[in-house]
């Protein structure tokens, strides 16, 4: 077949504009995600190769890594549901509010695109013995809290601290999908004499799922990798509560020399997050039609 | 799509509760004001004494504004440095991430080739990858290329971005290929043609790719941390981050530098917030 020289031309064009997109997932992305596998079979301190034992010290002898794992979890059983939940309702006001409603999301939103470092330096002074939240607590007759120094209050905190931070995002991602919610269908409902608190539930509620779902897969994905808070304000403590996965892999490669264990673990990590993900989809299959 | 932040509105969305208007409003107001709050009391306790920082009871508006922990970090510390390596990092992979995610971005959208969907699937699937499985083989990849240390450790990577090429893509789908067609006719290469026509009609994506490529870059800390280490190369968050781990009278200097790291994306967010939800918003849903 004959090809055109325009076909040539624009044959060469095509490929040469994917060509750093193809180098880089290439480089970047395939390569590792192979490599992380081969180097995880390897012990890099005494740089010969261990099969499994990396998974199998991981697995059952090193009690830092179910630790990380749970500490992640925890974190973001505590990090998540208060940003979604709170994130819709303050969406569906905003979405009515008309005065003042664009310094509102700048309020709401200037935190979440801020660097984690410098929040979280801000927060290093409100958790301190005798800092902001401590002040407010023994104004009103609490007793001081340690806050990030306590072994049982460290998680927490940090994982409250990152949900505020971050609430901006949930309630930008909510307000831009009510907004595509049919007109129509509200007219109908109060048409035929549901109340507000119908409308919400039987309407918005479930036309939000897929966004819910979504939000929740997403920052899931991202909350399970968490290092910023725990690197700048407690360095993993105090005595390792929280220490996250991220964090210990970190701790292992980049401070213990140990790549090839910290690799293992960051694919034991890629799987738990795959596994994770696929029952967060599983489970938020939406069962309505319209 | 587009959130609408035009005050106009003719239909009055429904309420959740039947709660009177003015006290959500005040409830709103108070809680955005809540959530900004610590950036507030950043920026302006940045320029407090060290005596007035720890005074009980606490002052919000410094007394006398003290400069002396700005002087500090920026004469004795190197967070002039620091500023600049934050400032090119980010200003040069946002340049290339713009570039190679419209071109990319455009090639999907408006031309057909072999391998296409297969393509389109890999970027997709390459967005689900959580990073910290990619950390170590990076950064050993860094090592076997002498490149620690450079700023082209930190560029490179985050230079192309997957989402960006996504971005581009949807939007410029919505772009009538007619300009490109008769262009052809005309005889216009295809990079000017991708250069002097599409370009300019995507102005505003490229400015909410520019914008979300160059807060991404700025906020980032774990792969800096990974590939950068002498002190001359630091960025920002890492500097900010090493003061912290210093406890003691450290948050004096950790407030201006953390303000001297919020006010730059600050005033950019305040300046283009409208263009950037709509980015955001365009782009995160399925």
């Amino acid at each position: 077949m004959v090809r055109s020289k325009l076909y040539r031309l624009q044959t060469r064009f095509v490929w040469l504009s994917i060509a750093p997109i193809l180098f880089y997932l290439a480089v970047f992305v395939v390569y590792p995600l192979g490599a992380s596998i081969y180097y995880s079979l390897w012990d890099f301190f005494w740089n010969e190769f261990a099969g499994v034992a990396n998974y199998r010290e991981a697995l059952f002898e090193d009690p830092k890594v179910s630790e990380a794992f749970v500490n992640t979890l925890l974190y973001a059983v505590i990090r998540i549901p208060p940003t979604i939940i709170l994130g819709f309702f303050i969406a569906l006001a905003l979405n009515r509010i008309v005065v003042g409603r664009g310094a509102m999301i700048f309020g709401f939103f200037a935190p979440y695109i801020t660097s984690v470092v410098a929040y979280s330096a801000v927060f290093l002074y409100f958790f301190s013995s005798a800092g902001l939240f401590n002040i407010v607590l023994q104004a009103v007759g609490l007793p001081a809290q340690p806050f990030i120094r306590g072994v049982e209050q460290a998680l927490p905190s940090l994982a409250l601290m990152d949900a505020f931070k971050n609430l901006g995002f949930d309630v930008i991602i909510f307000m831009a999908a009510l907004q595509n919610i049919p007109h129509p269908l509200y007219e109908a409902a109060r048409i035929d004499g549901a109340s507000p608190w119908q409308i919400t539930w039987n309407i918005t509620i479930p036309l939000m799922a897929p966004t819910i779902l979504f939000l929740v897969v997403v920052i899931s994905i991202w909350t399970i990798q968490v290092f910023e808070p725990m690197y700048v304000l407690t360095e993993g403590g105090p005595l390792g509560s929280t220490r996250t996965v991220v964090y210990l892999i970190w701790e292992a490669a980049f401070r213990n020399g140990r790549l090839g264990y910290a690799a293992a673990i960051s694919v034991m990590l890629f799987l738990a997050i795959g596994v994770i993900s696929l029952i967060q989809l599983w489970l938020g299959r939406t069962r309505w039609e319209y | 799509m587009a959130i609408e932040l035009h005050p106009a509105q003719t239909f009055r969305m429904p309420r959740a509760f039947s709660v009177p208007r003015t006290a959500i409003w005040l409830f709103m107001a108070a809680a955005s004001f809540l959530v900004f709050f610590p950036l507030v009391w950043m920026a302006l306790s940045s320029f407090k004494t060290s005596e007035e920082l720890w005074r009980y009871p606490p002052t919000i508006w410094p007394e006398e504004f003290s400069f002396e922990g700005y002087r500090y970090i920026f004469t004795q510390l190197q967070f002039g440095r620091y500023f600049f390596n934050s400032v090119f990092i980010a200003v040069v992979s946002s340049i290339i991430a713009v570039l190679t995610s419209a071109l990319a971005g455009y090639v999907f959208a408006k031309f057909q080739f072999r391998g296409k969907d297969v393509l389109f699937i890999a970027i997709l699937a390459s967005m689900m990858i959580p990073g910290t499985v990619l950390l170590i083989p990076r950064y050993v990849l860094i090592n076997w290329l002498a490149w620690t240390d450079t700023y082209w450790a930190v560029i490179i990577p985050q230079g192309i971005s997957v989402f960006g090429i996504f971005m581009m893509r949807q939007y410029m789908h919505g772009i009538p290929s007619d300009y490109i067609d008769a262009a052809r006719v005309d005889g216009v290469s295809e990079f000017k043609i991708f250069a002097w026509i599409m370009l300019p009609l995507c102005k505003p994506a490229l400015a909410a790719l520019a914008i979300l490529s160059f807060i991404d870059s700025w906020g980032a800390l774990l792969w800096p941390l990974v590939v950068l280490n002498s002190p001359e190369m630091r960025t920002l968050p890492m500097g900010v981050a090493g003061l912290a781990n210093v406890h003691g009278p450290q948050l004096y200097y950790m407030l201006p530098a953390a303000t001297i790291t919020v006010i730059p994306i600050v005033i950019v967010f305040a300046i283009f917030q409208r263009h950037f939800v709509n980015a955001m918003t365009s782009s995160g849903l399925k």
